[in-house]
Protein backbone atom coordinates (compact mmCIF):
# COMPACT_ATOMS: atom_id res chain seq x y z
CA UNK A 1 0.00 0.00 0.00
CA UNK A 2 1.44 3.38 -0.99
CA UNK A 3 0.28 6.90 -0.25
CA UNK A 4 -1.86 8.60 -2.91
CA UNK A 5 0.23 10.57 -5.39
CA UNK A 6 -0.45 14.11 -4.04
CA UNK A 7 0.72 13.06 -0.55
CA UNK A 8 3.80 11.37 -1.96
CA UNK A 9 4.65 14.48 -3.91
CA UNK A 10 4.19 16.69 -0.86
CA UNK A 11 6.47 14.43 1.21
CA UNK A 12 8.98 14.44 -1.62
CA UNK A 13 9.06 18.24 -1.93
CA UNK A 14 9.31 18.81 1.82
CA UNK A 15 12.13 16.27 1.98
CA UNK A 16 14.21 18.49 -0.29
CA UNK A 17 14.47 21.15 2.45
CA UNK A 18 17.68 21.25 4.48
CA UNK A 19 17.63 19.21 7.68
CA UNK A 20 14.37 17.48 6.74
CA UNK A 21 14.63 13.69 6.51
CA UNK A 22 11.93 11.33 5.19
CA UNK A 23 10.28 10.89 8.62
CA UNK A 24 10.09 14.63 9.32
CA UNK A 25 8.83 15.26 5.78
CA UNK A 26 6.05 12.76 6.38
CA UNK A 27 5.11 14.38 9.69
CA UNK A 28 5.03 17.86 8.13
CA UNK A 29 2.95 16.58 5.21
CA UNK A 30 0.31 15.15 7.53
CA UNK A 31 0.30 18.31 9.57
CA UNK A 32 -0.41 20.30 6.39
CA UNK A 33 -3.21 17.91 5.40
CA UNK A 34 -4.88 18.36 8.79
CA UNK A 35 -4.52 22.15 8.91
CA UNK A 36 -7.38 24.49 7.89
CA UNK A 37 -7.41 25.37 4.20
CA UNK A 38 -6.83 29.09 4.97
CA UNK A 39 -3.61 28.32 6.83
CA UNK A 40 -2.30 26.19 3.99
CA UNK A 41 -3.18 28.85 1.44
CA UNK A 42 -1.42 31.44 3.57
CA UNK A 43 1.72 29.27 3.72
CA UNK A 44 1.69 28.73 -0.04
CA UNK A 45 1.27 32.44 -0.73
CA UNK A 46 4.02 33.35 1.72
CA UNK A 47 6.42 31.00 -0.04
CA UNK A 48 5.67 32.52 -3.44
CA UNK A 49 5.80 36.07 -2.12
CA UNK A 50 9.18 35.58 -0.46
CA UNK A 51 10.57 33.91 -3.55
CA UNK A 52 9.31 36.61 -5.93
CA UNK A 53 9.89 39.77 -3.94
CA UNK A 54 13.32 39.09 -2.45
CA UNK A 55 16.31 39.97 -4.58
CA UNK A 56 19.87 41.13 -4.10
CA UNK A 57 20.67 44.75 -3.29
CA UNK A 58 22.55 46.21 -6.26
CA UNK A 59 25.07 47.85 -3.91
CA UNK A 60 25.80 45.38 -1.12
CA UNK A 61 24.26 42.14 -2.49
CA UNK A 62 22.27 41.60 0.71
CA UNK A 63 18.79 40.12 0.35
CA UNK A 64 16.14 42.82 0.16
CA UNK A 65 12.62 43.57 -1.06
CA UNK A 66 13.57 47.07 -2.26
CA UNK A 67 16.65 48.17 -4.12
CA UNK A 68 18.90 49.59 -2.70
CA UNK A 69 18.30 47.80 0.60
CA UNK A 70 17.24 49.49 3.83
CA UNK A 71 20.80 49.69 5.13
CA UNK A 72 22.35 51.07 1.94
CA UNK A 73 19.64 53.74 1.62
CA UNK A 74 19.71 54.79 5.30
CA UNK A 75 21.26 58.32 5.43
CA UNK A 76 22.36 57.88 9.06
CA UNK A 77 24.70 55.03 8.09
CA UNK A 78 28.41 55.71 7.68
CA UNK A 79 29.13 54.82 4.04
CA UNK A 80 32.87 55.17 4.53
CA UNK A 81 33.05 51.83 6.34
CA UNK A 82 32.20 48.53 4.66
CA UNK A 83 31.83 45.33 6.63
CA UNK A 84 32.49 42.30 4.40
CA UNK A 85 30.52 39.16 5.31
CA UNK A 86 30.05 35.76 3.69
CA UNK A 87 26.31 35.43 3.93
CA UNK A 88 23.12 37.54 4.29
CA UNK A 89 22.55 35.81 7.64
CA UNK A 90 25.82 37.32 8.88
CA UNK A 91 24.45 40.82 8.23
CA UNK A 92 21.61 40.11 10.64
CA UNK A 93 24.04 38.76 13.23
CA UNK A 94 26.20 41.90 12.97
CA UNK A 95 23.11 44.12 13.15
CA UNK A 96 21.97 42.42 16.35
CA UNK A 97 25.15 43.54 18.13
CA UNK A 98 23.86 47.14 17.76
CA UNK A 99 27.51 48.27 17.63
CA UNK A 100 27.95 48.79 13.92
CA UNK A 101 26.81 51.79 11.92
CA UNK A 102 28.57 51.29 8.60
CA UNK A 103 27.35 49.49 5.49
CA UNK A 104 27.88 45.91 4.32
CA UNK A 105 29.11 43.85 1.43
CA UNK A 106 27.86 40.27 1.09
CA UNK A 107 30.29 38.00 -0.75
CA UNK A 108 27.96 35.05 -1.13
CA UNK A 109 30.35 32.45 0.28
CA UNK A 110 34.01 31.91 1.05
CA UNK A 111 36.99 30.70 -0.92
CA UNK A 112 37.38 26.95 -0.53
CA UNK A 113 40.10 25.36 -2.67
CA UNK A 114 39.03 21.85 -1.72
CA UNK A 115 35.37 22.38 -2.58
CA UNK A 116 36.27 24.17 -5.80
CA UNK A 117 34.96 27.61 -4.72
CA UNK A 118 37.33 30.19 -6.16
CA UNK A 119 37.51 34.01 -6.00
CA UNK A 120 35.56 34.28 -9.26
CA UNK A 121 32.56 32.61 -7.55
CA UNK A 122 32.28 35.45 -5.00
CA UNK A 123 31.15 39.07 -5.41
CA UNK A 124 34.69 40.37 -5.10
CA UNK A 125 34.81 42.46 -8.23
CA UNK A 126 31.82 44.44 -6.95
CA UNK A 127 33.68 45.07 -3.68
CA UNK A 128 36.76 46.30 -5.54
CA UNK A 129 34.54 48.62 -7.62
CA UNK A 130 32.96 50.07 -4.49
CA UNK A 131 36.34 50.71 -2.89
CA UNK A 132 37.66 52.29 -6.10
CA UNK A 133 34.71 54.59 -6.65
CA UNK A 134 33.29 55.55 -3.30
CA UNK A 135 36.21 56.81 -1.21
CA UNK A 136 35.98 54.10 1.43
CA UNK A 137 38.07 54.65 4.61
CA UNK A 138 37.91 51.20 6.11
CA UNK A 139 36.98 47.68 5.07
CA UNK A 140 36.23 45.38 8.01
CA UNK A 141 36.52 41.72 7.04
CA UNK A 142 34.02 39.70 9.05
CA UNK A 143 34.26 36.34 7.31
CA UNK A 144 34.09 33.24 9.51
CA UNK A 145 37.23 32.44 11.53
CA UNK A 146 37.64 29.06 9.80
CA UNK A 147 40.09 28.12 7.06
CA UNK A 148 37.83 29.25 4.22
CA UNK A 149 36.99 32.52 5.96
CA UNK A 150 40.66 33.21 6.72
CA UNK A 151 41.67 32.46 3.15
CA UNK A 152 38.95 34.79 1.91
CA UNK A 153 40.07 37.52 4.32
CA UNK A 154 43.68 37.23 3.18
CA UNK A 155 42.63 37.24 -0.44
CA UNK A 156 40.43 40.33 0.00
CA UNK A 157 43.28 42.13 1.79
CA UNK A 158 45.59 41.20 -1.06
CA UNK A 159 43.36 42.50 -3.85
CA UNK A 160 42.51 45.70 -1.93
CA UNK A 161 46.13 46.55 -1.08
CA UNK A 162 46.72 48.69 -4.22
CA UNK A 163 43.97 51.12 -3.16
CA UNK A 164 45.48 52.20 0.15
CA UNK A 165 42.26 51.55 2.04
CA UNK A 166 42.50 50.48 5.69
CA UNK A 167 41.62 46.77 5.82
CA UNK A 168 40.85 45.30 9.24
CA UNK A 169 39.79 41.88 10.48
CA UNK A 170 37.41 41.04 13.33
CA UNK A 171 39.40 40.14 16.46
CA UNK A 172 39.64 36.49 17.37
CA UNK A 173 39.70 35.35 20.94
CA UNK A 174 38.13 33.57 23.84
CA UNK A 175 34.31 33.45 23.56
CA UNK A 176 32.34 35.34 26.20
CA UNK A 177 31.12 32.84 28.80
CA UNK A 178 33.45 30.15 27.47
CA UNK A 179 35.85 27.89 29.29
CA UNK A 180 39.60 28.39 28.92
CA UNK A 181 40.20 24.66 29.28
CA UNK A 182 38.25 23.96 26.09
CA UNK A 183 39.73 26.84 24.11
CA UNK A 184 41.98 25.53 21.37
CA UNK A 185 45.57 26.70 21.24
CA UNK A 186 45.13 28.64 17.99
CA UNK A 187 42.32 30.76 19.44
CA UNK A 188 44.18 31.24 22.70
CA UNK A 189 47.33 32.30 20.84
CA UNK A 190 45.30 34.87 18.90
CA UNK A 191 43.62 36.07 22.08
CA UNK A 192 47.01 36.52 23.68
CA UNK A 193 48.32 38.49 20.68
CA UNK A 194 45.23 40.69 20.61
CA UNK A 195 45.05 41.32 24.38
CA UNK A 196 43.85 44.74 25.52
CA UNK A 197 44.47 46.88 28.59
CA UNK A 198 41.56 46.42 30.94
CA UNK A 199 40.89 50.19 31.16
CA UNK A 200 40.55 50.38 27.34
CA UNK A 201 37.74 47.87 27.11
CA UNK B 1 30.35 2.01 21.18
CA UNK B 2 33.91 3.31 21.49
CA UNK B 3 36.09 2.74 18.44
CA UNK B 4 39.30 3.68 20.17
CA UNK B 5 41.91 6.33 19.59
CA UNK B 6 43.96 7.12 16.55
CA UNK B 7 46.70 9.53 15.62
CA UNK B 8 45.58 11.45 12.58
CA UNK B 9 45.67 14.59 10.47
CA UNK B 10 42.43 16.34 9.49
CA UNK B 11 42.39 16.39 5.69
CA UNK B 12 38.90 17.71 5.05
CA UNK B 13 36.21 19.54 7.01
CA UNK B 14 32.70 20.16 5.73
CA UNK B 15 29.67 21.77 7.32
CA UNK B 16 27.10 19.19 8.29
CA UNK B 17 23.60 19.73 9.61
CA UNK B 18 22.92 22.86 11.66
CA UNK B 19 26.02 23.14 13.79
CA UNK B 20 28.08 20.01 13.12
CA UNK B 21 31.13 19.39 11.02
CA UNK B 22 31.87 16.32 8.95
CA UNK B 23 35.56 15.56 9.29
CA UNK B 24 37.83 13.36 7.17
CA UNK B 25 40.91 12.12 9.00
CA UNK B 26 43.96 10.36 7.66
CA UNK B 27 45.16 8.23 10.54
CA UNK B 28 48.30 6.24 11.18
CA UNK B 29 46.39 3.23 12.47
CA UNK B 30 43.35 3.08 10.19
CA UNK B 31 44.03 5.15 7.13
CA UNK B 32 41.23 7.43 6.00
CA UNK B 33 38.27 7.62 8.38
CA UNK B 34 35.23 9.88 8.57
CA UNK B 35 33.70 11.28 11.73
CA UNK B 36 31.13 13.85 12.77
CA UNK B 37 32.21 16.56 15.21
CA UNK B 38 28.91 17.40 16.88
CA UNK B 39 28.32 21.08 17.58
CA UNK B 40 31.72 22.03 16.15
CA UNK B 41 30.40 25.24 14.58
CA UNK B 42 29.19 26.68 17.87
CA UNK B 43 31.69 29.14 19.26
CA UNK B 44 31.80 27.47 22.66
CA UNK B 45 32.22 23.96 21.32
CA UNK B 46 35.22 21.94 22.47
CA UNK B 47 35.59 21.04 18.80
CA UNK B 48 36.26 24.58 17.51
CA UNK B 49 39.87 23.48 16.98
CA UNK B 50 38.69 20.92 14.43
CA UNK B 51 40.26 22.59 11.41
CA UNK B 52 42.01 21.25 8.33
CA UNK B 53 45.69 20.25 8.71
CA UNK B 54 45.49 19.79 12.50
CA UNK B 55 47.53 16.79 13.67
CA UNK B 56 46.28 15.17 16.85
CA UNK B 57 45.01 12.18 18.75
CA UNK B 58 41.33 11.56 18.11
CA UNK B 59 38.89 9.37 20.05
CA UNK B 60 35.98 8.08 18.01
CA UNK B 61 32.83 6.27 18.92
CA UNK B 62 30.15 4.67 16.82
CA UNK B 63 26.62 6.00 17.08
CA UNK B 64 25.16 3.64 14.51
CA UNK B 65 22.53 1.22 15.80
CA UNK B 66 24.59 -1.88 15.03
CA UNK B 67 25.80 -3.05 11.66
CA UNK B 68 28.35 -0.25 11.53
CA UNK B 69 26.13 1.74 9.18
CA UNK B 70 26.12 4.99 11.18
CA UNK B 71 28.95 7.49 10.86
CA UNK B 72 31.25 7.59 13.86
CA UNK B 73 31.40 10.63 16.08
CA UNK B 74 34.35 12.45 17.51
CA UNK B 75 34.32 12.25 21.28
CA UNK B 76 37.63 13.88 22.18
CA UNK B 77 40.72 15.20 20.58
CA UNK B 78 44.06 16.49 21.60
CA UNK B 79 46.24 18.58 19.30
CA UNK B 80 49.81 17.38 18.73
CA UNK B 81 50.66 20.08 16.21
CA UNK B 82 48.15 22.60 14.92
CA UNK B 83 50.06 23.70 11.76
CA UNK B 84 48.52 27.09 12.37
CA UNK B 85 50.76 28.85 9.86
CA UNK B 86 49.22 26.76 7.07
CA UNK B 87 45.84 28.33 7.77
CA UNK B 88 47.12 31.86 8.18
CA UNK B 89 49.16 32.25 5.01
CA UNK B 90 47.24 32.25 1.75
CA UNK B 91 49.87 30.53 -0.42
CA UNK B 92 50.69 27.88 2.16
CA UNK B 93 46.98 27.25 2.74
CA UNK B 94 46.59 26.64 -0.99
CA UNK B 95 49.58 24.25 -1.01
CA UNK B 96 48.42 22.36 2.08
CA UNK B 97 44.91 22.09 0.61
CA UNK B 98 46.41 20.43 -2.44
CA UNK B 99 48.34 17.92 -0.28
CA UNK B 100 45.27 17.14 1.83
CA UNK B 101 42.96 16.80 -1.14
CA UNK B 102 45.33 14.50 -3.03
CA UNK B 103 45.49 12.18 0.00
CA UNK B 104 41.70 12.32 0.34
CA UNK B 105 41.07 11.54 -3.34
CA UNK B 106 43.77 8.94 -3.82
CA UNK B 107 43.35 6.75 -0.73
CA UNK B 108 40.49 4.39 0.06
CA UNK B 109 38.78 4.46 3.47
CA UNK B 110 40.11 2.18 6.21
CA UNK B 111 43.26 1.30 4.30
CA UNK B 112 46.19 2.28 6.53
CA UNK B 113 49.58 3.12 5.07
CA UNK B 114 52.21 4.22 7.58
CA UNK B 115 54.45 5.69 4.88
CA UNK B 116 51.65 7.84 3.43
CA UNK B 117 50.83 9.07 6.93
CA UNK B 118 54.47 10.00 7.56
CA UNK B 119 54.62 11.71 4.15
CA UNK B 120 51.54 13.76 4.96
CA UNK B 121 53.09 14.94 8.22
CA UNK B 122 56.41 15.63 6.52
CA UNK B 123 54.74 17.66 3.77
CA UNK B 124 52.74 19.83 6.15
CA UNK B 125 55.84 20.37 8.30
CA UNK B 126 57.96 21.26 5.27
CA UNK B 127 55.32 23.71 4.04
CA UNK B 128 55.16 25.29 7.47
CA UNK B 129 58.95 25.70 7.53
CA UNK B 130 58.91 27.30 4.09
CA UNK B 131 57.08 30.31 5.53
CA UNK B 132 59.33 33.26 5.08
CA UNK B 133 61.68 31.37 2.77
CA UNK B 134 62.07 33.09 -0.56
CA UNK B 135 60.21 31.02 -3.05
CA UNK B 136 58.97 31.48 -6.52
CA UNK B 137 55.87 29.39 -7.02
CA UNK B 138 55.94 29.88 -10.75
CA UNK B 139 59.49 28.58 -10.83
CA UNK B 140 60.20 30.63 -13.92
CA UNK B 141 63.51 32.02 -12.77
CA UNK B 142 65.77 29.51 -14.40
CA UNK B 143 68.74 28.25 -12.47
CA UNK B 144 68.09 30.10 -9.25
CA UNK B 145 68.80 27.78 -6.36
CA UNK B 146 65.72 27.27 -4.33
CA UNK B 147 66.21 25.01 -1.35
CA UNK B 148 63.84 22.34 -0.08
CA UNK B 149 61.89 24.90 1.87
CA UNK B 150 60.17 26.23 -1.21
CA UNK B 151 56.49 25.56 -1.77
CA UNK B 152 56.80 24.13 -5.27
CA UNK B 153 59.66 21.83 -4.33
CA UNK B 154 57.77 20.51 -1.31
CA UNK B 155 54.76 19.70 -3.49
CA UNK B 156 56.97 17.93 -6.07
CA UNK B 157 58.61 15.80 -3.38
CA UNK B 158 55.18 15.02 -1.96
CA UNK B 159 53.94 13.85 -5.36
CA UNK B 160 57.02 11.72 -6.13
CA UNK B 161 57.07 10.01 -2.72
CA UNK B 162 53.29 9.47 -2.73
CA UNK B 163 53.42 7.76 -6.13
CA UNK B 164 56.26 5.61 -4.83
CA UNK B 165 54.47 4.61 -1.60
CA UNK B 166 51.27 3.74 -3.45
CA UNK B 167 53.06 1.53 -5.96
CA UNK B 168 53.09 3.91 -8.92
CA UNK B 169 56.80 4.73 -8.82
CA UNK B 170 57.72 6.15 -12.24
CA UNK B 171 60.24 4.14 -14.26
CA UNK B 172 63.24 6.43 -14.80
CA UNK B 173 66.20 4.28 -15.93
CA UNK B 174 65.39 3.91 -19.61
CA UNK B 175 62.63 4.52 -22.13
CA UNK B 176 59.49 2.66 -21.01
CA UNK B 177 58.64 1.70 -24.58
CA UNK B 178 61.94 0.72 -26.22
CA UNK B 179 64.46 0.59 -23.38
CA UNK B 180 66.91 3.00 -24.96
CA UNK B 181 68.75 5.81 -23.19
CA UNK B 182 68.90 8.73 -22.66
CA UNK B 183 65.31 9.52 -21.81
CA UNK B 184 64.21 13.04 -22.65
CA UNK B 185 60.47 12.94 -22.03
CA UNK B 186 58.21 12.16 -19.07
CA UNK B 187 54.89 10.55 -19.86
CA UNK B 188 52.57 9.84 -16.90
CA UNK B 189 50.21 7.60 -18.88
CA UNK B 190 53.14 5.33 -19.75
CA UNK B 191 54.33 5.30 -16.13
CA UNK B 192 57.76 6.79 -16.70
CA UNK B 193 60.26 8.33 -19.07
CA UNK B 194 60.53 8.04 -22.86
CA UNK B 195 63.43 8.48 -25.29
CA UNK B 196 63.62 11.24 -27.89
CA UNK B 197 61.99 9.08 -30.59
CA UNK B 198 59.17 7.44 -28.57
CA UNK B 199 58.37 10.67 -26.70
CA UNK B 200 58.37 12.69 -29.89
CA UNK B 201 55.68 10.44 -31.36
CA UNK B 202 53.31 11.31 -28.52
CA UNK B 203 51.82 14.75 -28.38
CA UNK B 204 51.39 14.90 -24.61
CA UNK B 205 54.81 13.81 -23.31
CA UNK B 206 56.57 16.52 -21.25
CA UNK B 207 60.20 17.37 -22.06
CA UNK B 208 62.54 16.43 -19.24
CA UNK B 209 66.12 17.54 -18.58
CA UNK B 210 68.77 15.15 -17.18
CA UNK B 211 68.86 17.20 -13.98
CA UNK B 212 65.15 16.62 -13.37
CA UNK B 213 65.56 12.88 -13.90
CA UNK B 214 68.34 12.75 -11.32
CA UNK B 215 66.43 14.85 -8.81
CA UNK B 216 63.46 12.47 -9.12
CA UNK B 217 65.77 9.49 -8.61
CA UNK B 218 67.35 11.19 -5.61
CA UNK B 219 63.94 11.87 -4.07
CA UNK B 220 62.85 8.27 -4.70
CA UNK B 221 65.98 6.89 -3.03
CA UNK B 222 66.04 9.29 -0.13
CA UNK B 223 64.59 8.71 3.28
CA UNK B 224 61.99 11.32 4.28
CA UNK B 225 64.04 12.35 7.29
CA UNK B 226 67.01 13.18 5.05
CA UNK B 227 65.08 15.02 2.35
CA UNK B 228 65.85 18.40 3.84
CA UNK B 229 69.36 18.37 2.38
CA UNK B 230 68.28 17.78 -1.23
CA UNK B 231 68.39 20.74 -3.59
CA UNK B 232 65.84 21.23 -6.33
CA UNK B 233 66.19 24.17 -8.69
CA UNK B 234 63.08 26.13 -9.57
CA UNK B 235 63.67 25.08 -13.17
CA UNK B 236 63.47 21.39 -12.19
CA UNK B 237 60.48 22.04 -9.95
CA UNK B 238 58.58 23.76 -12.76
CA UNK B 239 59.60 21.19 -15.37
CA UNK B 240 58.35 18.35 -13.18
CA UNK B 241 55.22 20.16 -12.19
CA UNK B 242 52.83 19.48 -15.04
CA UNK B 243 53.67 15.78 -15.56
CA UNK B 244 53.61 15.04 -11.82
CA UNK B 245 50.29 16.83 -11.32
CA UNK B 246 48.91 14.90 -14.25
CA UNK B 247 50.29 11.64 -12.89
CA UNK B 248 48.69 12.24 -9.49
CA UNK B 249 45.31 13.20 -11.00
CA UNK B 250 45.50 10.11 -13.19
CA UNK B 251 46.08 7.81 -10.21
CA UNK B 252 43.36 9.64 -8.24
CA UNK B 253 41.02 9.14 -11.19
CA UNK B 254 39.93 12.76 -11.33
CA UNK B 255 41.34 16.30 -11.35
CA UNK B 256 42.33 17.74 -7.98
CA UNK B 257 40.19 20.83 -7.43
CA UNK B 258 42.60 22.51 -5.03
CA UNK B 259 45.03 22.99 -7.93
CA UNK B 260 42.78 25.66 -9.39
CA UNK B 261 43.28 28.00 -6.47
CA UNK B 262 47.06 27.53 -6.50
CA UNK B 263 47.02 28.56 -10.13
CA UNK B 264 44.87 31.62 -9.41
CA UNK B 265 47.33 32.77 -6.73
CA UNK B 266 50.29 32.36 -9.05
CA UNK B 267 48.59 34.14 -11.92
CA UNK B 268 47.28 37.60 -11.44
CA UNK B 269 47.36 38.78 -7.88
CA UNK B 270 43.82 40.05 -7.98
CA UNK B 271 40.76 40.93 -9.92
CA UNK B 272 41.46 44.62 -9.92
Amino acid sequence: MRYPRPILRLIDELGKLPGIGPKTAQRLAFHILKAPRADVLNLAETLIEARDKIRRCSICSNLTDEDPCAICSDPSRNRGIICVVEDPKDVMVMERTGEYNGVYHVLGGAISPMEGVGPEDLRLKELVDRVKKQGIEEVIIATNPDVEGEATAMYVARILSPFGVKVTRLARGVPVGGDLEYTDEATLARALLGRRRIDEQ
Amino acid sequence: MPLGRCEAVIIRVRDYGDADRFVTLYSRERGKVHAVARGARRSKSRFVGVQPFVHGVFSLFSTGGGGGGGASSLSQFQILSSFRVLREDLDLMAGASYVAQVIDEITAAQDPNEEVFRLLLWSLGALEKSKGAVFDVRGVRDGIKADMGTLGAVLRVFEIKLLQYLGYQPHLDSCVKCGSIPATFFHPASGGVLCERCGGLLGDAAPLSPGSVSIMKAVLNADLAKLGVLKMTSFQSSELRRPLEEYVSMVAGRPIRALEFLKILEGKEGLA
